[in-house]
């Protein structure tokens, strides 16, 4: 009988993990589905014409042509990386696109297997964790304070200058133990009907806008933005939550908390909401989808700086491998390319872009100088407390 | 050789047992460590020592039990609507007998169908029926029965609907089996003794599809309870769950001890209130004689 009575029992358990786990279970799209896609398919349209003459290789040693810069090629003169496989976390999309493009084909071409992780940034810091001291992943994509926290935790190892592009990386993209990788500025994204011209950050506060605000998730860059700019407004800084709460609080009721790019778009393009804060890079390329949608750099107080940051994971396997993706990531090619095609701004100084670009991304050391950049270990030490006021005093009705 | 049949036995449940016990049972009691760990803040590396700072969190702020008690609301709406929904539904699927039985497959695999796409891309799809200007507010819209957009995204309404209609094949299966089971002999007795059709549905369909009613609903309001997508994409992020907030928590905020105890915190206060249920049960029988009680 007690037999029995187990075997029922374990098929109940059964039935209701697959009922908990069924149709409802997918990853969450907030952070898109991990896929691990091998980097075959990327077409190689970047690399070079065989019969091309090769001016920037030096070495006479490498046989693979190189199209990057002197320094770069260089570095990856000789090095063989056959039967090694790079594993990168990284974000999907335009970013990966852009990866496949440039980065991956001169490693691919020395040997290597690179196989892209792709999914938010959250996903990859706690698999980093998890994973330690024995990670899958070499390379991971990161935001400018979860970089910082995961080398000071040593699960990532600091920024090295082993690699030659390091000595040209400007002092910002340096600051935080990580590599720096693009500077993106923490402005406003708008529906052009609505204001007058580029609003400034006291015009999201106006009476007219009320209910209007999309608002970003929460923890994010985009939410410790806007608590510093409602302080700001106020006379305060981050550190002055309470004013910032307050202030936030008056744009209330919430219309949208965007989770896409994509969602943002199309509600500020049909009205919906008028304004957002958002990262350059992202809303630009929103600006170049909708006519109705444009991006301001607020001067007053100035848009705050957020920068994607690159570690390499402590006791990576590959980790000559991963200082090469460092290097190539770094150089100013694939810089100048983030720059083209989504507006990422360089974080390489030797970069050069033309005057038309150069508006519509953060480049070149005045513009990071106008920047405002946030106490992040501070911002990292209060997330707890910040995630539950945002949830209580933000999201709640 | 001969094999006892209790061991035999044991050698059936086996592979179940064990991968019970390392798909469920070894992250649970993961969960159960984690949950005593603390965060330092400041670190994304927990303090490994013992601390009941989690638990006194939830317990200290009512905003929790306020998503807890959300969570148990919206889930006891979408069951009980699940229910009312699935029913007729399952009741006419289950009368598709005799000649007309594979329209009873055809049923069945419509009611399936749903499955197998996956949760998600049925939330992505209701978000496009319930935007602003989509098409259930652009219908209501033309044809002049409301003036202004409904909200449904973003509110309690939204998940309900949409946990609905993701569950509903869990609430329909287990109720075409048992109406199906259901002597159709039995009605027509019922019939022949002179009650109408509501009276028939009331005093024996009814009363013998309860067993199905029980187990649907049981299934869909777990399914419920702990569902992540769709209170997540039709939440729009404004409405914090259960599983939501827990996400938040060990994703968003890396505070794994702290999302840890907020998951396990209703297990907890279940497994006390059955304990506690035992032992005032047997604290009953002490007191009070068996030939007395009854």
């Amino acid at each position: 009988m007690k037999c029995r009575r187990l075997v029922l029992v374990l098929a109940v358990c059964l039935a209701l993990i697959a009922a908990a786990c069924g149709s409802d279970d997918e990853p969450a799209p907030a952070a898109p589905a991990e896929t691990t896609a091998p980097a075959e398919t990327a077409a190689p349209a970047e690399e070079p014409e065989p019969t091309e003459p090769e001016p920037d290789s030096t070495a006479a040693t490498d046989e693979v042509p190189c199209d990057f810069d002197e320094a770069t090629c260089d570095y990856l003169a000789g090095k063989d990386f056959s039967g090694q496989t790079l594993t990168v976390g990284v974000w999907g999309g335009d970013i990966e696109t852009l990866l496949r493009d440039v980065v991956i084909p001169p490693l691919e071409a020395r040997g290597a297997t690179v196989e892209l992780l792709l999914g938010g940034a959250g996903d990859r810091l706690a698999k980093l964790y998890a994973e330690h001291p024995n990670p899958t992943m070499d390379v991971l994509y990161l935001n400018i304070h979860t970089g910082r926290l995961a080398v000071l935790d040593g699960v990532a190892e600091a920024a090295s200058d082993e690699i030659p592009a390091y000595a040209d990386l400007y002092p910002i993209a340096k600051d935080s133990e990580v590599y720096g990788v693009s500077l993106l500025a923490l402005g406003i994204q708008y529906n052009t009907e609505a204001f007058g011209g580029p609003p400034e950050w006291a015009d999201l506060w106006n009476e007219a806008h009320k209910g209007k605000i999309a608002f970003p998730t929460f923890p994010s860059t985009g939410g410790d933005g806007m608590i510093a700019i409602a302080a700001r407004l106020e006379g305060g800084t981050e550190h002055d939550t309470d004013l910032a709460f307050e202030k936030i609080a008056q744009l209330k009721p919430v219309p949208l908390v965007y989770t896409s790019q994509d969602e943002l778009g199309l509600l500020m393009d049909a009205g919906e909401v008028v304004a957002a804060v958002n990262l350059s890079g992202y809303a630009v390329t929103a600006a170049d989808n909708f006519d109705t949608v444009d991006f301001s750099f607020p001067k007053d107080p100035g848009p705050i700086l957020a920068m994607d940051t690159m570690v390499i994971s402590a006791g990576s396997p590959n980790r000559d491998l991963a200082l090469a993706w460092a290097q190539v990531a770094l150089s100013p090619k694939t810089q100048r390319a983030y720059a083209e095609r989504i507006y990422f701004g360089p974080t390489n100084s030797k970069v050069e872009l033309s005057p038309e670009l150069a508006q519509k991304v953060v480049y070149g050391p005045e513009a990071v100088e106008a920047l405002i950049a946030l106490d992040w270990p501070y911002v990292a030490e209060a997330r707890t407390t910040l995630t539950e006021r945002w949830n209580r005093e933000i999201l709640e009705d | 050789m001969r094999v006892p049949g209790n061991t035999k036995r044991f050698l059936l449940v086996a592979p179940a047992l064990i991968l019970v016990a390392i798909v469920f049972l070894v992250p649970l009691g993961h969960l159960v460590v984690f949950s005593f760990w603390k965060a330092v803040p400041g670190s994304n590396l927990p303090e490994r020592t013992f601390s009941l700072d989690n638990f006194e969190r939830i317990l200290s702020d009512i905003y929790y039990f306020e998503v807890y008690w959300r969570t148990i609301r919206i889930s006891t709406i979408a069951t009980i609507v699940t229910l009312l929904m699935g029913y007729p539904l399952a009741l006419y699927v289950s009368r598709q007998v005799g000649a007309r039985k594979s329209l009873k497959g055809i049923l069945m695999v419509l009611v399936l169908l749903p499955t197998v796409g996956g949760g998600l891309i049925q939330t992505l799809g209701w978000i496009v029926l319930m935007l602003p200007f989509g098409i259930i507010n652009g219908t209501l819209i033309e044809l002049h029965l409301i003036e202004r957009p409904l909200k449904l995204l973003g509110k309690d309404i939204g998940i309900i609907i949409g946990l609905t209609q993701a569950f509903m094949p869990l609430m329909v299966l287990p109720l075409v089996t048992a109406l199906s089971k259901i002597d159709a002999g039995l009605e027509q007795a019922a019939r022949s003794l002179g009650a109408g059709p509501a009276r028939v549905f009331r005093e024996v369909t009814l009363p013998l599809s309860l067993p199905g009613i029980l187990g649907g609903t049981l299934l869909v309001f777990m399914a419920h309870l702990t569902s992540f997508v769709t209170p997540l994409l039709l939440g729009q992020g404004k409405v914090q769950v259960y599983s939501t907030l827990a996400y938040q928590q060990a994703i968003e905020v890396l505070d794994y001890p702290f999302a840890s105890a907020f998951a396990l915190f209703p297990f907890a206060v279940a497994i006390a209130a059955w304990l506690a249920w035992r032992v005032a049960k047997y604290l009953f029988r002490l007191a009070v004689p068996a030939s007395l009680a009854r």
